[in-house]
């Protein structure tokens, strides 16, 4: 129960596991899953959500076999079970159409282009993670050391 | 107009004097620039050219003559009776003609005449100017072609420049990679590490072969053991290895779960180097195809012989699918660039099968036959698979070095963009239709 998730998804198996190697600082805090299509994510998000654990964060590639990366947001945006949910899209495909489309239709968060810097990763992830954890009023003594400390001080000027 | 004057009373009258009938070859010259003519021709049988002065423009006829149309309409009426272009028989020809001087002529024959003149030179300039738009137009499509040729050779030099570059680089790091793996191994063995190689060995031996599915399946396998994070279950789960061999390892090393991943790890990170550059390595090949044509242009091949050569090459490939081949019995020979016609099929074959194969199909069917008419030699591959989507149809012969297009595998974009280029060369055609279980490519090469 409450544990947070992050969820990447990525056909492709090498890039993937690297994603998932670069998101491993996080591992001790959170939880990731990985997953190789949309609706692989899907049934995993239900599980999830089923245990009374939350997604805090997705990572999908766009350009995907089946369904897009862009359609998995958008329908994650359409349930009111992840419509919390932030949502980045980490791809090197993503035509201008798609990206109009996933923020205009799926509220998308962020956009990182492949290959990816980790730092830049990073910061984006802190950055999300922060802002959904205080949108959803979750106690964050217990993540602080993978907060952004700048939204946080920024959110706690604005509430005190 | 006055029934006496109709054409055929004109052929009549005026040009059925047997004595003034010419047998004119093909090649000859009927009348030739600035000659002095006083005859009006008109061409039985046969067909001639009209060509300008002008020695830029020699080859390029101005006019066309054949049955029932007449030559030397200008020098004939004008004043000073000369031939303003050079007319050759393109053929084998006959023409009648009509030598009575103008001036010769009563009053009541032009009256007769006049009518039926006009009608001539109304014709002869409706003829000139169709043909002069038929050549535009010829024109127009030449330079559309050159344009593209032009198109096609720019880029494939400008990709032969990068493959080049590209070469040397993704050399280094496949040696590089081959040596790492060994250097490794060595210090593996010399410091008596052999539990660190048996998990590194395993990493780079299959890489990693468990689906993210497969993987969280597995995890049930490692909950027994105590005192494992839940993160350390994910990262075993992944090595794909056998529970077993690595619960027994842990019972002997409790703290062990870490190593045991980091060292597979690191096996799996040198194998995915691996399959990396020698993807990288198989781009490059292709890349280098596109901008140089290295082979000679042979006389007298057989195109069922390159295309069972191609099946030789994805003999392996083609095991996957039920292979349907029907060549032509009595096909001609023709000239081409042999090898690259095999590289031809090799890319058409090989599309063909990944998008059955890719799709995961039922009953994955390849159906290749060639035929051939008096001037093509056509192959044809058909599959049944899923189908190209209509989007990307038009944009199927483009070169792309992405390794994705709308779910399609990387060879098929640079694939057929070399398809496309040695077509070109051979001055074939290719065309596709596509509908989902039912994908046809048909390749058309001329006889020569």
């Amino acid at each position: 129960m409450d544990n947070l998730y992050i969820i990447c998804i990525d056909d492709q198996r090498e890039v993937l596991s690297t994603l998932s190697e670069d998101l491993s600082p996080f591992e001790d805090i959170l939880k990731i899953e990985e997953c190789e299509s949309a609706d692989e994510a899907w049934e995993i998000m239900e599980s999830i959500d089923t245990e009374g654990d939350h997604i805090a964060l997705v990572i999908t590639d766009q350009v995907m076999p089946k369904k897009s990366g862009v359609e998995l947001l958008k329908n994650m945006s359409k349930d009111g079970r992840f419509e919390s949910t932030k949502k980045m899209l980490l791809t090197g495909l993503a035509t201008h159409q798609d990206t109009i489309e996933a923020i205009n239709d799926a509220q998308l968060d962020h956009y990182i282009e492949k290959p990816w810097k980790k730092e830049e990763l990073h910061q984006a992830i802190r950055t999300l993670f922060t802002g959904y954890v205080l949108e959803q009023g979750i106690d964050y003594e217990k993540y602080l050391p993978i907060l952004d400390q700048k939204v946080l001080f920024e959110h706690l000027r604005k509430t005190t | 107009m006055n029934e006496k004057v109709s054409f055929e009373w004109v052929k009549k009258e005026f040009f059925s004097d047997g004595t003034k009938t010419l047998n004119i070859k093909k090649g000859e010259t009927l009348l030739d620039l600035d000659q002095k003519n006083d005859k009006l021709f008109l061409v039985k049988t046969g067909k001639f050219y009209g060509y300008l002065a002008d020695t830029d423009l020699a080859t390029y006829p101005i006019f066309e003559a054949t049955e029932d149309k007449f030559i030397g309409v200008y020098s004939y009426f004008s004043q000073d009776n000369k031939s303003y272009s050079r007319v050759i028989a393109a053929e084998d020809s006959v023409v009648s003609y009509y030598d009575k001087p103008l001036k010769n002529h009563s009053d009541k024959e032009w009256a007769q005449l006049a009518p039926f003149l006009i009608s001539v030179v109304v014709n002869e300039l409706y003829s000139r100017q169709h043909f002069a738009r038929l050549m535009a137009i010829e024109k127009h499509h030449d330079v559309q072609r050159l344009l593209k040729a032009e198109k096609m050779a720019t880029l494939g030099q400008m990709a032969a420049g990068i493959a080049h570059e590209l070469n040397n680089s993704v050399g280094v790091l496949d040696r590089g990679t081959d040596h790492l793996k060994q250097f490794v191994s060595q210090l593996a063995i010399d410091q008596k590490g052999t539990d660190f190689i048996l998990f590194f060995n395993a990493g780079y031996e299959h890489g990693q072969r468990f689906s993210s599915v497969e993987a969280r399946a597995q995890r049930n396998a490692f909950k027994k053991i105590k005192g494992l994070k839940d993160s350390q279950i994910k990262r075993l789960a992944k090595t794909g290895m056998d529970p077993d061999l690595i619960i027994q390892y842990l019972r002997k090393y409790p703290d062990a779960a870490d190593r045991i991943y980091e060292s597979w790890e690191a096996g799996c990170t040198i194998h995915d180097m691996h399959i990396a550059s020698r993807h990288a390595t198989h781009v490059v090949r292709s890349v280098k195809e596109l901008g140089v044509s290295q082979q000679t242009w042979a006389k007298n091949i057989n195109i069922n012989n390159s295309l069972e050569e191609a099946l030789v090459i994805l003999k392996n490939l083609s095991k996957r699918v039920d292979l349907q081949l029907s060549l032509d019995d009595d096909q001609p020979l023709t000239s081409g660039y042999y090898g690259q016609l095999i590289q031809v099929w090799i890319n058409i074959i090989k599309n063909g099968i990944e998008s059955m194969v890719g799709a995961g199909i039922p009953n994955p069917q390849l159906i290749i036959k060639s035929a051939h008419n008096d001037k093509y030699i056509m192959v044809s591959v058909t599959d049944n698979g899923p189908g190209i989507p209509k989007d990307i149809m038009n944009k199927i012969f483009e070169p792309s070095f992405t390794t994705k297009v709308g779910g399609l595998s990387f060879g098929l974009g640079l694939g057929l963009s070399i398809v496309q280029r040695i077509i070109t060369e051979h001055d074939g055609k290719i065309t596709v239709t596509s509908e989902p279980e039912k994908t046809i490519f048909t390749v058309s090469i001329p006889i020569i």
